[in-house]
């Protein structure tokens, strides 16, 4: 316990050092970026999320929102119920592309994609991904480099941008046999990897798994956050 | 004073946000310096941050989140910044689950050694450098911390002890390196 405690004291001590005080530099260039853009009156402004609206109040705490879409999504179905075209019968694909959405998006059913992911040893990885956003068009699996060792974090999610509207996720995992679920919240902001136990034979050794989502609109991969959850 | 200057740059106006900024850039930059170990980089999170916070502030309901808001955005740049420069790999060191940390009482005594923590630090992923550094440094409770990364607090307590885990693997194995150099040598 003491040794705990030296070494908190310790890690903090260390992290005290260093400097406080910010440099000049980049607050004028802030405060001049503020005189070149100065705020125009918005009007849509209230419906706009909160920043801060706590993460299990989807839609960001914004009611007229989500009046708003009920309102759209009934007016929708009373159109079609009343006057729509009755569609020919649709038949459904015999095997569905493992990275198409298996449910259509909607603020009540989110969609779903099956993602096998590419390991270059040890046993099947594959990812569920929920997507309540809506944002997600596709899922499919990166290639890992081929590689002993791991380059990618097993305790975090590593998000970089292949392109504005691509998003690849990367971690590491034991090669033992794992069904990750990987759920999208309304935002598409707050991501939540889950990846149970494995079974099998569980080795040390990690591999690296990557996992490429394709979105409709750019998303910039530091305002995505994503959770492991065990 | 804080709360007046949030809600006057929130309505557009440009000497309050100025003043703003001035107020607190301080602790914004010492936090992004400490997950990031280097001035520029630490300078270009901050200069992001600021930028946000002009855009962003009118979306913000309630003033008093503001200082947790921050905090938010500068771990967010700064995670960004150390993504950006460590791309093109990373490094990371786990202790299996069942490592006993406490068996060796003493081996942390050499924490003492700056360099050595310093380099075990920078093996972190910048995400646990920004838990340690939002608790060690800012002195953040988990509520507080979960409430800027946007997590439960279970979660944020279970990010917490797996960072301090991976700092301690880091040194560990700084240790290890440094007595076999010696042994070679």
């Amino acid at each position: 316990m003491t040794a705990l405690n030296d070494f908190d004291r310790v890690l903090g001590e260390w992290l005290d050092e260093g400097p406080r005080r910010a440099p000049d530099r980049p607050i004028e260039l802030a405060v001049e970026h503020a005189r070149a853009h100065p705020r125009r009156r918005d009007p849509l402004g209230f419906l706009r999320p909160d920043p801060m609206a706590p993460r299990e109040r989807g839609f960001g705490g914004r009611p007229v929102l989500v009046l708003a879409i009920l309102g759209l999504l009934l007016a929708a179905i009373v159109a079609i119920g009343v006057g729509g075209p009755r569609d020919p019968a649709v038949v459904p694909p015999a095997s569905p592309s493992p990275t198409t959405p298996a449910t259509s998006a909607s603020p009540s059913r989110p969609a779903v994609f099956q993602v096998d992911l590419s390991v270059p040893e040890g046993q099947p990885q594959t990812v569920e991904v929920i997507d309540a956003s809506g944002l997600v068009v596709e899922a499919s699996s990166g290639s890992p480099s081929g590689e002993a060792g791991v380059s990618l974090p097993f305790e975090s999610v590593e998000v970089t941008n292949l392109d504005p509207t691509t998003l690849q996720l990367g971690w590491s995992g034991l090669p033992c046999a794992t069904d990750h679920t990987l759920d999208i919240d309304a935002t598409g902001a707050a991501m939540t990897l889950t990846r149970p136990a494995c079974t099998g034979d569980a080795d040390t050794v990690l591999g690296d798994r990557i996992l490429v989502l394709r979105l409709s609109e750019a998303v910039a991969a530091a305002d995505v956050e994503v959770t492991i959850a065990p | 004073m804080q709360r007046d200057l949030v809600e006057r740059a929130a309505r557009g106006e440009q000497e309050a946000f100025d003043a703003l900024a001035r107020l607190i850039s301080g602790r914004l930059f010492a936090i992004a310096y400490r997950i990031l170990r280097d001035h520029y980089l630490a300078e270009d999170a901050l200069q992001q941050t600021l930028i946000t916070i002009w855009n962003e502030l009118p979306r913000l309901r309630d003033p008093e989140r503001f200082d947790a808001w921050c905090y938010r955005l500068i771990v967010r740049a700064g995670v960004a910044e150390a993504r950006r420069e460590r791309r093109g790999g990373s490094t990371i060191q786990l202790l299996p689950d069942d490592a006993d940390v406490s068996r060796a009482p003493d081996q942390f005594r050499a924490v003492a050694d700056r360099d050595q923590l310093e380099r075990g630090f920078r093996r972190l992923t910048p995400e646990q450098r920004a838990i340690l550094v939002l608790q060690h440094f800012a002195g953040q409770s988990l509520a507080e911390i979960a409430d800027v990364l946007g997590i439960p607090v279970g979660t944020a307590g279970s990010r917490l002890h797996y960072a301090t885990r991976a700092l301690r693997a880091a040194i560990e194995a700084d240790d290890r390196s440094v007595a076999s150099e010696g042994r070679l040598a």
